[in-house]
C-alpha cells in the first residue's frame, strides 16, 4: 500500500468510514466522526503508524486531509 | 425570567460573548432579547404548557431562545448533536413537541416565524412545572429521558455558583456540548452568577477555540476525563491563556495521576481544580471537592453542593442524594410528560459509596448494568436489548470498552458494527464483540455477568 493510501485508510479507521470512502476532502467536524476525540484518535493513529511525536501546533492545525498530508512531509513522511 | 435576567436590563457587563460571529452581548440585551424570544414563542403555541425540541447550539440565537422559552414558561428538550434525521425523527414522533427548532422540515408540522409548529393534533398535556428534557446517556442511542422542574434547573445553576465562587468576572467556555447536563450547568451557573459565556463549538483540538479562549479572556475551563486526556497530550501550559485559572471537571471519574496533572497545572497559576460528581437526574451537580482537598483526596468525589445532603443506604450501598436539584422523574414518551415530582427530592444515585465523617464522598463502584464509556451512560439492559436483533446477546462493562457476547457463529460484519457503535455515541473500536456457542447462564436461566466477565475478549473480530 502507498503511504498516501495508508493514511486514507487511518483516517477511514478514526473516524469509522466504509473501507473505500473518499476521504481526500474532508476536514474538521465535516463530518459527525471528526470531532475532537476522533481527532485525538485520529493524531494517535498517525503517530503510531509512522513512528512519530506530532508537535501540539501541528496537531491543532492538522484540520483536513490536505493539512494532514502538508504536516507528515514536514516529518518526512513522503507523501 | 430564568436566572433573574430580568433584573439585569441596565446591567451592560457581557453575558454571551460568541466566538463565531464575534457579538458581545451585554446582561441587558441579553434581557430584552429573552423576553422578546419568550413573547415570540407564546405568539406560537398560545398559554399554557408546551415543549420546544431544538438543536442547543453554542451561538447567541439558539442560547437567547432556550432562555426564552424557559422564561415564558415552557419545557426545552436539547437534541443531541450529531444526531441523523431518522434519529430526530423518532425522538419527535415519542415526545411530540409543539415547537421544532430546525433547518430540516418535520412532518406534520408547519413553519411559522422560525420555527416548526405541529399542525393539528393535540398531544397529552404537559406538567406546567417542567422546564428541560435531558438525554440520560448523552448519545442518541437511548430515548429515555430525565424531567427537571423549573426549580431544579435554578436551584442546581445557584447551588454551583456558591460551590465554585462564580463571580461576576468570570468567563467559561462553552468546552462542552449544551446539550449535555454537564455542559448546560455550566451556561446556566454563569447566568446565574451575572458572569460571561465564551460561545463556541469548536472543541479542544481546534486552533479556534482556543483563539477565542484568548480573544476573551477566559477564566476557567470544564472537562470530562477524555478532554483532561485530550489536553494533556495537547500540552494546556502552552495553550491556555494566562487568565485561565480555573478547571472543573466531571462525567466519571478521572485516573488519579492525571487529577494531580492538572491540580498541579492549576496550583503553578494561582488556580483551583474542582473536581466533581453528578448526575443528569441531579440537573448535573451533586457533589464538589474543595480545591484545598487535592492533593491529598485525589480520587474523591466531593461534598454535597449547599441545600442538598449524601447518605449511603445502609441495605444497599447506594449513595442517595437529596436536595432541590432532583428530577422529577424520567420520561420515555409525550405521556410522561404530564407526571408531577415522583422522587420528593430524594435520589437513589444507583452509585455505591462512603461518606468520610465530614461529608467527604468516595465512589467505590456502581450499578453493574451501568456503563461509562468514553464519557456516555450506557445502560446495559437497554444496549443487550438492541442487540438481540443479532442473536442472543449480553452486554458487559469493560472498563473503556463495551463487550457484546453474542449467541451466533460469527460477529456482524464491520458496516453493521460501526453503526451499531454510531448508534450509541461510540467508536467501534469501543464495542468489542465476541461470538460464543451459547451465552453463559445462571441456574435461574439470567445471565451469569461475572462468568461473562470472563470471556476471552481480547479476541478481536
Amino acid at each position: 500500500m502507498s503511504t498516501l493510501d495508508t493514511i486514507r485508510t487511518l483516517f477511514r479507521q478514526s473516524f469509522d468510514l466504509e473501507d473505500g470512502a473518499d476521504v481526500d476532502d474532508l476536514a474538521y467536524r465535516a463530518i459527525p466522526g471528526w470531532d475532537s476525540v476522533g481527532h485525538m484518535r485520529l493524531i494517535a493513529a498517525l503517530e503510531t503508524e509512522f513512528d512519530l511525536m506530532l508537535e501540539t501546533d501541528d496537531v491543532l492545525d492538522m484540520s483536513s486531509f490536505a493539512k494532514a498530508r502538508e504536516i507528515l512531509g514536514k516529518y518526512g513522511v513522503a507523501v | 425570567m430564568i436566572f433573574g435576567l430580568d433584573r439585569r436590563g441596565n446591567d451592560h457587563r457581557p453575558a454571551l460573548l460568541d466566538a463565531g460571529t464575534g457579538a458581545c452581548v451585554d446582561y441587558a440585551e441579553l434581557s430584552r432579547r429573552v423576553a422578546a424570544e419568550a413573547t415570540r414563542l407564546r405568539n406560537l403555541v398560545g398559554p399554557g404548557p408546551a415543549l420546544l425540541m431544538m438543536h442547543l447550539t453554542a451561538d447567541v440565537d439558539a442560547v437567547a431562545c432556550h432562555l426564552g422559552a424557559l422564561s415564558a414558561g415552557m419545557a426545552v428538550m436539547p437534541l443531541p448533536p450529531g444526531l441523523e434525521d431518522g434519529g430526530a425523527a423518532a425522538l419527535i414522533g415519542r415526545y411530540r413537541p409543539e415547537l421544532v427548532r430546525r433547518h430540516a422540515g418535520v412532518e406534520g408540522y408547519e413553519f411559522r416565524d422560525g420555527f416548526w409548529r405541529r399542525d393539528g393534533d393535540v398531544p397529552p398535556p404537559l406538567h406546567p412545572g417542567l422546564a428541560l428534557l435531558l438525554s440520560t446517556s448523552g448519545s442518541s442511542g437511548s430515548p429515555k429521558c430525565v424531567r427537571l422542574g423549573r426549580e431544579a434547573v435554578e436551584a442546581n445553576a445557584r447551588q454551583i455558583v456558591a460551590a465554585l465562587g462564580i463571580g461576576p468576572s468570570e468567563r467559561a467556555p462553552t468546552s462542552l456540548p449544551l446539550s449535555y447536563s454537564y455542559g448546560l450547568s455550566v451556561l446556566h451557573s454563569h447566568l446565574a452568577a451575572g458572569a460571561s459565556v465564551i460561545l463556541t463549538s469548536d472543541g479542544v483540538a481546534a486552533r479556534p477555540f482556543w483563539q477565542a479562549l484568548a480573544g476573551h479572556g477566559a477564566t476557567s475551563l470544564a472537562g470530562v476525563p477524555a478532554s483532561y486526556q485530550m489536553l494533556c497530550r495537547l500540552d494546556l501550559d502552552s495553550l491556555a491563556p494566562p487568565t485561565l485559572r480555573t478547571l472543573t471537571q466531571a462525567g466519571g471519574a478521572m485516573a488519579p495521576a492525571l487529577t494531580g496533572h492538572f491540580h498541579a497545572f492549576a496550583a503553578r497559576r494561582g488556580g483551583r481544580l474542582f473536581v466533581m460528581y453528578g448526575q443528569t437526574e441531579a440537573a448535573a451537580r451533586i457533589a464538589v471537592l474543595p480545591p484545598g482537598d487535592l492533593p491529598g483526596r485525589i480520587g474523591a468525589a466531593g461534598r454535597a453542593v449547599p441545600g442538598g445532603t449524601l447518605s449511603v443506604d445502609p441495605a444497599t450501598g447506594h449513595v442517595v442524594y437529596r436536595g432541590p436539584n432532583v428530577m422529577m422523574g424520567y420520561a420515555e414518551g409525550r405521556a410522561d410528560l404530564g407526571r408531577g415530582d415522583e422522587l420528593g427530592g430524594v435520589l437513589d444515585t444507583g452509585d455505591l459509596g462512603r461518606l468520610d465523617a465530614d461529608g467527604t464522598l468516595w465512589i467505590t463502584g456502581r450499578d453493574l448494568r451501568i456503563a461509562k464509556i468514553g464519557g456516555l451512560r450506557l445502560n446495559l439492559d437497554e444496549v443487550e436489548e438492541w442487540a438481540q436483533a443479532f442473536g442472543h446477546a449480553a452486554a458487559m462493562d469493560g472498563g473503556d470498552w463495551l463487550g457484546l457476547a453474542l449467541a451466533a457463529a460469527s460477529p456482524p460484519d464491520r458496516a453493521v458494527r460501526q453503526d451499531f457503535a454510531r448508534r450509541l455515541g461510540l467508536h467501534s473500536t469501543q464495542v468489542r464483540w465476541l461470538a460464543v456457542a451459547a451465552l453463559p447462564l445462571l441456574s435461574s436461566g439470567k445471565t451469569d455477568h461475572r462468568a461473562l466477565k470472563a470471556l476471552p475478549w481480547d479476541g478481536r473480530p
